[in-house]
């Protein structure tokens, strides 16, 4: 008898349960482009738009079409010094197939000695000035290094805080989003 | 929400402390809470540590073979400290694999050592749940409610949180029964059918949730699946214990 009012209970439970996921599916219309801004995995990336040491400056909006890496970095901050080699590699390795960014968090860096480390590590990929801070506010920056990795659409695909990364963690991320063809 | 937990010049991962932390309470309260029938404090600690390490070496040896030419070229990338060179789903079965040949060699009772382990997975879940509070990876839909969090451009429901709750309420309400079931697997079954149920209901607010066709929500649908199997042992073994 007790087995038997059990069976009926969880029957009842599924049958509930099963109303629920149909009642909580997501509607259609919100299964369309994603469309909020956000430094979070599966949000648009926010818009910057910063200038390199020689005064270019360089709007992220304007690279959409290409796979992107932001990296946050500093001069003092060591696993950011460790990684910088990887990351230079990375875009002699690739060139043009996407852009890779290092943007200096400088209202907590040294100019000189920031400098002075890209001079050191020959870094020729494109490096940002974050002179007023926007830029680690837009992306909520917690530590260094942060990377985020940003798809064709401008939709990040990855956030890695802390580092420093290895070769296989850089290109295990930027690869599948070479290959995604526009 | 806080990833990083900086301590002078130490950045620490709070995500990863909290996992570790809730491993070690977790552990703790399950040897405490061991049936006398049961496996030994030893055999308990061997099976934990021997599912995670298995499961740990196999996810990343999945994860090099799916990217071998990757690891080809930088062999040493295969002991990188980073979470994101791993095959979670081929780990995570390799490491119950490893616990299951482990049982079996020391003659354990499946359902006796299910229980065992259920404190621990109980209070592991709590824990994972702050982890993702932390790690902002876990996010509700917009709300106005009171106590809705600002995050990621609105004001959400804080859904790891309600996990965290939900998981709190189950362990409460098992508290007494650790140890103590009418038929081995009871407490066990109970506790997966109890956060199953819980899963259920508190996707419907979850912001990221993986779909099926049709906007049905993944997690949901697998939570459906392990209620309805869950209902189906515990008929089951209640039936066998009569």
């Amino acid at each position: 008898m007790a087995i038997s009012s059990n069976r009926f209970i969880a029957l009842l439970t599924l049958a509930a349960a099963l109303v629920w996921i149909l009642f909580s599916r997501v509607p259609a219309a919100a299964l369309s482009s994603q469309t909020e801004v956000a430094p979070q995995k599966g949000f648009i990336a926010p818009d910057l738009s910063l200038e390199t040491p020689q005064g270019e400056r360089i709007e992220l909006s304007a690279l959409r079409g290409k796979p992107l890496i932001l990296n946050f970095w500093a001069s003092w901050c060591p696993p950011c010094r460790a990684e910088m080699p990887t990351l230079q590699a990375l875009h002699e390795r690739y060139g043009s197939e996407f852009v890779l960014l290092g943007i200096n968090a400088s209202t907590q860096d040294s100019l000189p000695k920031a400098y002075q480390l890209i001079a050191e590590l020959n870094l020729t990929f494109p490096i940002l000035l974050d002179s007023n801070g926007t830029a680690v506010s837009a992306y909520r920056v917690f530590s260094l290094p942060t990377t985020f990795f940003i798809d064709r659409q401008g939709i990040i695909r990855d956030v890695v805080v802390g580092g420093p990364l290895s070769e296989a963690s850089l290109r295990a991320r930027l690869e599948p989003l070479i290959a995604e063809r526009p | 929400m806080l990833p990083i937990l900086q301590i002078g010049p130490l950045a620490l991962r709070t995500p990863l402390l909290l996992a570790l932390l809730g491993l070690y309470v977790g552990l703790s309260l399950a040897e405490r809470r061991l049936a006398k029938d049961a496996l030994s404090v030893g055999q308990l600690n061997t099976l934990v540590f021997l599912g995670l390490g298995c499961g740990l070496i196999v996810a990343r040896l999945a994860f090099a073979l799916q990217h071998w030419a990757l690891f080809v070229e930088t062999p040493l990338s295969l002991i990188a400290l980073d979470g994101g060179l791993l095959d979670p789903w081929v780990g995570g079965a390799a490491g119950i694999i490893a616990m299951l040949i482990y049982g079996q060699r020391q003659k354990l009772s499946l359902w006796a050592t299910l229980d065992a382990l259920t404190p621990l997975l109980a209070v592991w879940v709590i824990f994972l749940s702050l982890a993702f509070l932390a790690s902002g990876e876990l996010y509700g839909t917009p709300t106005n409610l009171p106590w809705g969090v600002e995050l990621w451009g609105a004001k959400r429901h804080p859904i790891a949180l309600y996990h965290a709750l939900a998981g709190t309420t189950i362990l409460v309400s098992l508290w007494g029964k650790f140890g103590k079931g009418n038929f081995a697997g009871q407490v066990f079954l109970h506790y997966i059918l109890l956060t199953a149920a819980v899963w259920l209901f508190l996707e419907a607010w979850r912001a990221n949730s993986p779909l099926l066709p049709g906007g049905i929500r993944a997690i949901q649908a697998l939570a459906w699946l392990v209620m309805g199997f869950a209902f189906w042992l515990l008929d089951r073994r209640a039936k066998n214990s009569l």
